[in-house]
């Protein structure tokens, strides 16, 4: 297993590689020079060259790639034009609103998700079933925006339930939670959706097969079949599918801390990129790409806890 | 099933000897209601996209301040956004933008996917390599994140917006492609092909295309679907069209800050993109389950 994870981790190297260079070279595509888009097109030729040499522009492309490169693996990705501030602490600063919303949001969607998918399973073919297939079948398609839409119409303008925007008083707890709410709910939903269709139908292939029919011919109770053979194995897909649904939950974060105005690393890029904040914006897209990966690798070693059968070699 | 041995052929059903792949897949589609409900509302909403300056009630972007944030009415059926403009007739000519961003863009997503793909599996070696690296790195972006990049760099237009998304979906076709052709590149007709003599890019266009073709069809209906989202979440974050233009995306980003007094502007255009959305989704399983016969059950 430690060998394992050593040769995955290992693999990652090329594609953490990859994405940190794919995002240097299209930050150098983008049109114009970004000290005059900084600093405006009446700047004097003097304090365009002045901010080039501070932000190394002046340097030949292969050793601005270096640079790039030493200050990726020390945290270091420059200062934020917007703030004047490391970008990088802009990042560590707003990382645990993003990743409190990305972790309720993912619990809000397995936990519903799961209990519907088992349920439908279980009930396969009832009443019960055709509602959670059909709402898990509209969920896929709605886009996070309209979940929020909804939700924010329904309770937060009309019924009063739960605030509209911001993430709350740092100092209170419930208040933070009642500003969490609302967002984690539309992310859970829309990764439910997936969720559900995936367990309903893992949940149908482990049904369906021998050992179930053994424990259930020894006379077992349906619960414990359920919850001690059927539940474990057949959640091996699921975990992939949650993994996998990291993806669009990482654009579902940037969505739903636009609709619901939370800070956040979603917010920030947006802000960023309409500041034409370069820096800090290559640190917030190969922040949330590199995160990709680590989830990614994350998936694949949980493979082995659920599943014995898996051998790593 | 016997003789559907990797899903790449239909022939040997023994129901459906004497048809072409084409009408076996079009005769079950017709046996499929729900096939056949997605495939009309498709229609429907693809037909007013096309004459929209003919359906749409108003034009969408007169202003009639008189009239502004008033909700459904029998003269504004969606009700009206802030400027008075008929949010009916934006949806109706948003359409156009959405449809016209999902089908091409998937197009030349599709396209530029399937020849890396077809070149990754049949050349395999160091092409293989690059090409699934390059793929790897691709898809260690979440999809909004790749297509708003690319978007700050080429600028907000219909054009960019359809470059942006469409790019962002080559690596998914391309693994797929790329998966399918290693499969298919080892069954035995494609070896009797090259034992007759056949070269490289023959086998590949004549004889192990046609066989990818179902996956990439399916793939591509799905992915419109997949597209409209991504376009309509570029226009919630206001990088999507530039006005006067406006896609679904835009009209939703349009109505945000006036959410709490008229829902009426974002809630439309929202449940034209899950309408469609459902529709494509929907009309692409039953295509799969129609070309794939290991999935009938």
């Amino acid at each position: 297993m430690a060998s394992y994870i050593a040769k995955r981790f290992l693999t990652s190297i090329p594609t953490f590689v990859g994405v940190i260079t794919l995002v240097f070279l299209v930050m150098r595509l983008i049109p114009g020079d970004p000290a005059i888009l900084i600093l405006g097109d009446s700047a004097t030729a003097e304090s365009v060259a002045a901010l080039r040499a501070q932000m190394g522009l002046d340097q030949p492309i292969l050793l601005q790639y270096w640079n790039y490169l030493v200050g990726v693996v020390s945290g270091d990705f420059g200062i934020s034009i917007r703030t004047s501030r490391p970008v990088f602490s802009e990042v560590a600063r707003l990382l645990p609103y993003t990743a409190t919303l990305a972790v309720a949001g993912i619990a809000v969607g397995a936990l519903l998700g799961i209990t519907a998918g088992v349920i439908a399973a279980l009930r396969r073919n009832s009443a019960l079933d055709i509602v959670v297939s059909g709402i898990a079948t509209v969920g896929v398609a709605m886009p996070v925006f309209t979940i929020g839409i909804i939700l924010l119409v329904a309770f937060s303008y009309n019924l009063g339930w739960f605030p509209s925007i911001g993430a709350g008083d740092a100092n209170s707890f419930s208040d933070r939670m009642r500003h969490l709410a609302l967002p984690a709910i539309a992310l859970g939903i829309s990764s439910m959706s997936i969720i559900a269709r995936m367990t309903r139908s893992s949940v149908l292939e482990i049904l369906g097969l021998d050992y179930v029919r053994t424990a259930r011919s020894k006379g077992l109770p349906a619960r414990s079949i359920t919850l001690k053979h059927v539940l474990k194995p057949s959640m091996i897909p699921v975990v992939t599918i949650i993994g996998l649904s990291f993806g669009r939950l990482m654009s579902g974060t940037v969505i739903t801390e636009t609709l619901f105005v939370r800070p956040g690393l979603g917010r920030l890029l947006i802000d960023s990129i309409y500041a034409r904040d370069y820096p800090q914006v290559e640190a917030t897209v190969a922040f949330f790409a590199v995160s990709f990966i680590v989830i990614n690798l994350l998936v694949d070693l949980a493979y082995a806890a659920l599943d014995p059968r898996i051998q790593y070699s | 099933m016997s003789g559907t041995k990797e899903g790449v052929t239909t022939m040997r059903d023994p129901d459906v000897r004497n048809e072409s792949f084409f009408a076996v897949v079009v005769r079950k589609l017709r046996r499929n209601p729900i096939a056949i409900v997605c495939l009309v509302t498709l229609i429907v909403i693809a037909g007013a996209a096309i004459f929209a300056p003919y359906v749409a009630p108003a034009d969408p972007n007169r202003p009639n301040l008189p009239a502004r944030l008033s909700g459904p009415s029998a003269e504004h059926w969606f009700g009206t956004d802030h400027y008075g403009r008929d949010v009916l007739s934006r949806t109706i000519h948003g359409a156009r933008v959405s449809l016209t961003v999902g089908i091409v863009a998937v197009a030349f997503g599709a396209a530029i996917g399937v020849v890396l793909g077809l070149l990754a599996g049949y050349v395999g070696g160091r092409v293989d390599t690059i090409v699934s690296r390059l793929i790897d790195t691709m898809l260690a972006f979440p999809l909004l994140l790749l297509a708003l990049t690319l978007i700050v760099v080429l600028g907000s237009n219909v054009t960019n917006v359809i470059l942006a998304t469409g790019i962002a979906t080559i690596p998914q076709f391309a693994r797929v492609v790329r998966g399918s052709v290693l499969s298919v590149r080892e069954l035995e007709y494609v070896h009797a092909t090259r034992a007759l003599g056949a070269r490289g890019l023959r086998t590949v266009v004549k004889h192990v295309l046609p066989n990818v073709t179902a996956p990439i069809i399916v793939m591509a209906t799905i992915y419109t679907a997949n597209v409209i989202i991504l376009e309509a979440n570029l226009g919630f974050l206001g990088f999507g069209v530039q006005p006067p233009e406006a896609s679904w995306g835009s009209i939703v980003n349009d109505g945000r800050r006036y959410l709490a007094q008229a829902p009426w502007v974002s809630v439309f255009p929202s449940i034209a993109i899950t309408v469609t959305v459902l529709a494509l989704n929907l009309f692409g399983d039953a295509l799969r389950d129609a070309m794939d016969p290991r999935l009938r059950s």
